[in-house]
This record gives C-alpha cells, sequence and structure tokens, in this order.
C-alpha cells in the first residue's frame, strides 16, 4: 500500500505538534533549565522538518495519482481479505485471549487462515492447525513455563 | 587463562552443544524457506532464550543466524529467489549457474565461503572486541552520546533510498523509545494513563512486530507462487571444485572478509549491505567484468563470503560499546540486557568467560555449518515442499507468543500487532525499517548520556567538544550529517520532480 508523500508528511507534522504539546506539559528538573521535554522537544522539531520536506516532495512528484494506492495485490481478488483475516484475525485474538484461552483461540486463528490460503481446504486445515497449535502450546507452556491461559479448557489437560 | 578454561567448558557441555545443533537446524531452515529472513529466526528463538543460561541463549542465536544466512544461497541458486535478502545480490548468478548444470559448485561455493567468511569475522571479533574494550573503558557520557548518535547517522547513511525516509524511520524509534517513565528526572511521557505503557516499549516484542510480522504481511500480499525454474538437479560432492576457486579468488576472499567484516562493524549495516557491496567491488576489480550478472562464480565467491563475515563484525560494537552492528545484534543487546549480561566495556572486566564463550560459539557455529550446510543441500527440495500456506498462519502463532512471553502480558502482542503493521507500511513506501529498530534500542540510551552530559556541562553545548575522543567523535557524526544533507539538497535541486520516487531499501538480513 502507498501513500503519497504529502499525506505522509502531514501525519509527520501532526505528530510533532502532538509531541510538543504533550512536552509542554512535563515538569523542568529542578535546578535545570532543560527536563524530560528536552529530548520529546528535539524530536518533534525533526518530524517536523521531515514533513515539510515530505510534503514538498510529494507536491513536487505528480506521478503517484490518490492519497493512497493500493498496489497490484489489491486488485486480485482476495487479497484484501487476507490481509484483513491475518491483522482483523489478530486483534480478536488479543480480545479474547483469556476468556477463550491460546489453544482455543490460536487454533481457531491459525484454521482460518490456512483454510483461506489453501483455497477452501477445511478440514485438513482444522487438523494441522491443532496439532500445530497444541505442540506449540505444549512447549511453550509446559517446556518453557510460559503461562499461556486455557481459558475453558483450564484443568482439562496439562 | 582461567577464564578461557570456563569458558570452554560454558560451551562444551552437551547442553549448549544440543542447543547448538537445535539452533543449527531450525536457522537452516528458516534461511532456506523464502520469505523468512534470518533476523526472523532470531527475533522467533528469543522466547525460548527467556528461559535459559546466557551461553546457551546465545550460542543459539549465533549459530542459527549464521545458518540462516548460508541457507539463504539454496533457494537463490535453486528457485532464483534469495531465501534472505543477504543472499540477493548473486541471485543472479548463482541460478545461471545452475541452469548451466553447475549446482554443485555453486552451492558448494555458498557453504565453504560461508565458513570461511565467518570464522574470519569470528577472528577479528575475538581479537578487537577485548582491545576496544580496555579503550572503551576511558568513555564518559559525552563519548557515549556521540558514538550512539554515529551508530543511528551510519544507519540512515548506509540505508539505501532516500535519507529523509532513513532520518524518519530514526526519529520513528527514538519517538517509540521515549515513552515511559523518562531516565533522568523519573517523569511519565506519552503513557496516556496506561500502566503498561510507563514501563516503555519493550523492543522485543516490537523487533517480532517489525521484522516476523511484517514478513508474512508481505507474503500474504505477494503472489506466492514459487516457479522451480531449476528442475530437478543430481546433487554430488559439493566440495568438488572448491580448493581451485580458493586458489584462484584468494584475493577476492580477502578483500571481501575485511571489507564484510568493516561493513558489520558500522553499525546500522549488516550482511545484506555487505553482500552488495563486495559484489559491486568483486565486479569493479574483476579481470572479466562482463561476465557478472550471466552466471559467474567470481560475484558469488565475494559476497557468499562477505555476508557471513559482516554477523560476526556486528557483534564487535555490540558487545564492546552496547550499540548493535545490524538488526540481529539489535535482538541480541535485548538478550544480554534480559541475562543481564549488560554489553559495554566492563563486560571483558566483569565476565571475561562470558566473552570468551562467546568467541568459541562463533567458531564452533561455523565449522558446524559444514555438516550441518551439507545436509541442507540434501534436504533442500523437502525443505521448499512444507507449504507455506501452513507455515506463514504458524509463524503468526508464534509471534503471538513470543511477544507474551516477554512479560507475560497480552499487552505485548498488540505491541507487535501495532509495529507489525507500521513496519509493512514503512517497507512499502520506501521507509527502511533498521533506522527505527536501532533508534528504538538505542533511545534511551542517547537520552540518558545526553542528560547526563548536558547537567554535567550545565546547558553548555561546547562541553560535548572538550575531550579529545569525544571531539573526534562528533566531528565524525556531524561530517556524516552535512554529507547527507548536501546529497540530498543536491539531488533535489539535480532531479526536481523525479526526485520523488524512492528505490527500495534493503531488507533485514
Amino acid at each position: 500500500m502507498r501513500i503519497h508523500d504529502s499525506l505522509i508528511g502531514i501525519v509527520l507534522l501532526a505528530l510533532a505538534a502532538f509531541m510538543a504539546f504533550e512536552a509542554a506539559g512535563f515538569p523542568p528538573m529542578p535546578g535545570q533549565r532543560f527536563g524530560p521535554s528536552l529530548v520529546p522537544n528535539l524530536l518533534a522539531a525533526g518530524f517536523a522538518i521531515c514533513g515539510l520536506v515530505l510534503v514538498a516532495a510529494g507536491l513536487r512528484n505528480r506521478e503517484v495519482e490518490g492519497l493512497v494506492e493500493l498496489g497490484e495485490w489489491a486488485r486480485k481478488g482476495g487479497h484484501v481479505l487476507d490481509v484483513g483475516l491475518v491483522v482483523g484475525g489478530l486483534a480478536l485474538l488479543i480480545l479474547v485471549w483469556k476468556p477463550l484461552g491460546f489453544l482455543i483461540g490460536a487454533t481457531v486463528y491459525t484454521a482460518v487462515l490456512a483454510a483461506r490460503f489453501r483455497g477452501g481446504r477445511v478440514v485438513s486445515s482444522i487438523v494441522v492447525a491443532a496439532l500445530a497449535c497444541f505442540a506449540v502450546d505444549w512447549a511453550f507452556r509446559r517446556l518453557l513455563l510460559v503461562p499461556l491461559p486455557q481459558g475453558p479448557l483450564t484443568g482439562l489437560y496439562w | 587463562m582461567a577464564a578461557f578454561e570456563t569458558a570452554l567448558g560454558l560451551v562444551f557441555e552437551p547442553y549448549t552443544l544440543a542447543m547448538m545443533l537445535v539452533a543449527g537446524l531450525f536457522g537452516l531452515f528458516v534461511g532456506a524457506m523464502p520469505g523468512l529472513t534470518a533476523t526472523m529466526a532470531t527475533a522467533l528463538l528469543v522466547p525460548v532464550t527467556f528461559f535459559m543460561p546466557p551461553v546457551p541463549a546465545i550460542a543459539m542465536l549465533v549459530t542459527a543466524t549464521a545458518m540462516a544466512i548460508f541457507a539463504g544461497d539454496l533457494p537463490g541458486a535453486l528457485v532464483r529467489i534469495p531465501g534472505t535478502p543477504a543472499s540477493a545480490a548473486y541471485v543472479e548468478d548463482a541460478h545461471r549457474l545452475t541452469r548451466k548444470g553447475q549446482a554443485e559448485l555453486v552451492l558448494g561455493c555458498g557453504l565453504v565461503f560461508s565458513v570461511v567468511g565467518g570464522i574470519f569475522g569470528s577472528l577479528v571479533l575475538a581479537v578487537s572486541a577485548p582491545i576496544l574494550a580496555e579503550f572503551a573503558l576511558g568513555f564518559s557520557s559525552f563519548e557515549y552520546f556521540w558514538l550512539a548518535l554515529f551508530g543511528l547517522s551510519c544507519a540512515v547513511f548506509i540505508s539505501t533510498g532516500r535519507p529523509i525516509k532513513g532520518i524518519v524511520s530514526v526519529l520513528l524509534g527514538l519517538a517509540i523509545a521515549t515513552i515511559g517513565i523518562d531516565p533522568t528526572a523519573g517523569h511519565p511521557r506519552f503513557t496516556f494513563g496506561s500502566i503498561e505503557l510507563t514501563a516503555g516499549v519493550s523492543f522485543i516484542p516490537a523487533m517480532i512486530g517489525m521484522f516476523a510480522m511484517a514478513e508474512v504481511l508481505r507474503w500474504v500480499t505477494s503472489p506466492r507462487a514459487i516457479e522451480d525454474l531449476a528442475g530437478r538437479q543430481k546433487l554430488g560432492n559439493v566440495f568438488k571444485g572448491q580448493g581451485q576457486l580458493l586458489r584462484r579468488y584468494w584475493p577476492n576472499v580477502l578483500r571481501s572478509n575485511v571489507v564484510g567484516t568493516a561493513i558489520g562493524v558500522l553499525p546500522g549495516a549488516g550482511a545484506d549491505i555487505a553482500a552488495w557491496v563486495t559484489y559491486a567491488l568483486s565486479k569493479r576489480f574483476s579481470k572479466e567484468p562482463e561476465k557478472f550478472g550471466t552466471g559467474h562464480i567470481e560475484g558469488v565467491v565475494d559476497a557468499g563470503t562477505a555476508n557471513n563475515s559482516a554477523l560476526a563484525g556486528a557483534w564487535v560494537p555490540a558487545l564492546v560499546f552496547g550499540i548493535p552492528g545490524d538488526t540481529i545484534t539489535a535482538i541480541v543487546i535485548g538478550v544480554l540486557f534480559i541475562k543481564g549480561m549488560n554489553p559495554g566495556p566492563t563486560i571483558m572486566l566483569n565476565n571475561p568467560e562470558f566473552l570468551y564463550a562467546i568467541f568459541i560459539v562463533f567458531i564452533l557455529a561455523n565449522l558446524l555449518m559444514l555438516p550441518l550446510g551439507w545436509l541442507a543441500i540434501k534436504v533442500f527440495r523437502q525443505i521448499l515442499a512444507i507449504p507455506r500456506e501452513f507455515l506463514m498462519p504458524l509463524i503468526l502463532v508464534c509471534c503471538v507468543v513470543g511477544s507474551f512471553a516477554i512479560n507475560n502480558s497480552v499487552f505485548g502482542v498488540g505491541i507487535m500487532l501495532v509495529l507489525g503493521v507500521v513496519g509493512y507500511l514503512m517497507e512499502e513506501n520506501g521507509f527502511p525499517i533498521a533506522p527505527a529498530i536501532l533508534g528504538l534500542v538505542l533511545g534511551e540510551m542517547i537520552e540518558s548520556h545526553f542528560m547526563t552530559s548536558m547537567i554535567k556541562a550545565d546547558g553548555n553545548l561546547l562541553a560535548f567538544f572538550e575531550r579529545p575522543v569525544s571531539a573526534f567523535l562528533g566531528v565524525v557524526t556531524l561530517l556524516v550529517w552535512s554529507w547527507v544533507a548536501v546529497g540530498t539538497i543536491r539531488r533535489a535541486i539535480a532531479a526536481g520532480p523525479a526526485a520523488a520516487g524512492a528505490a527500495a531499501p534493503p531488507r533485514a538480513p
């Protein structure tokens, strides 16, 4: 996804303004003329300069049409949905992390993605996803002692 | 000498050796799989190393990356897709040689010269790190500030594409590093009332996101199909003819070793840039430059040597100054801190056995590459047959677990997701990722040294140039900046509207 330089420049200018605004509220260090706001302010100045340069470069370059260009892949049927599934699915996995547990959540996520990438072969995708996620869950929870949540399966398996 | 013996004992423990073997196989797999990088291998290994003693943990990272950089040559030669960006420079030559029926020669060359480069880089590391560390003991906050700033400047300057995008990338990394409690006054910044953000953005989830997740997104949005152009070639003795290559091209090998290691030492530039530079040098000084790109082994020898020597070179600034030489050592520094092995000049005083252990591991990993690499060449077709439609979702799951494991908090997964998308968008738009990671890793160090120096100097900026080493580093850094600035302005004036078209930056090695 290509974004127009001017748009990136505007985003950077907004970021600079935000950082400077926030930094204005940081208290100075006692007995010094500067404090925690010094570095954020320097960075904000840097962002502002880069933002201006990019806006100017974007205005000069008229080859890119539109503010956002999705590129070849977006025109190929379904790739937008794939990206949505990867990113949206992950956001969903974070939301259901505790209630559903890692094993169930990750298995569903992996199975949906694999079935989607493999052109709808659902059963084999579910089987492989379940086995693989079980192996990951076992390795990290039992061998490496990472407290992955088990959700409704708590106590049902080791 | 006692420290060296302790180090030998630490490395030659069955547990450490077994972990090196596992990591070696893992690295070969990741490197040989097109679309997965050596940096990604490191990022995915980090959660596994959390629960290990320091030496096996570091041994795993060293072994996996060395193997991955070599294994990147395999798909390059056989299916014309570089396994890692570090093999991209010579993929055309390697593939054309395979087409001419010389697959054995080119794969063997990749293996043997990876080992040669790796061992040379390791020796440079072993010799230079203790000397530099002793020198660096006299450094104060002024020198460290300039050194870290010089590192960031190199990262911007060396990354291809437009410097302005490299600068934005560095600033972004530094800005993310300011989130949380500030290092001098202890005031919370940009936390939006979140307790999790008070501790700052941990860079392990950030790196897993920017390197591993962004890589998966790139695969999702790519055509995905692999075209097996090489056909089924019989692979016999890959070591045949390598001695002859070494005799013929020894000056090239020597030059590429030196240049590769030096590029590795420079902060921000790693194996991929080392390969591109030495390939270009090889062509420049070759007696047969017209043959390059048509299936000529010379460039493969040069760049194949350099990318592995750069790997070890990158550890020099990482261990001695705590400043990463490439994206891989950026992750390694994170691991060192987790293990309580704070990198810096005192590492030689406090943990000499640990430093020796790293040197031994490097040599051992490169020797281990001979049998394991040979095995990888033999089973490469089977590796390629593993469906990436399954692999990619599983990598995402591993990313999730890895980001969770750093603090046992789902907040890390959120960081990974957000920075994964950011990293993908950055690369798509020509913003290199390595400077952002360097900014993130070095952010706190730069700020605390800067603030300490400012307090010492009572706000007088000239004090940054009063000590001789500090003045030297400061002037060099400012020269790099002026060079970039003048170059940008001159190009903008010369190119006019066309200047906005950016070349794609190199990806993480």
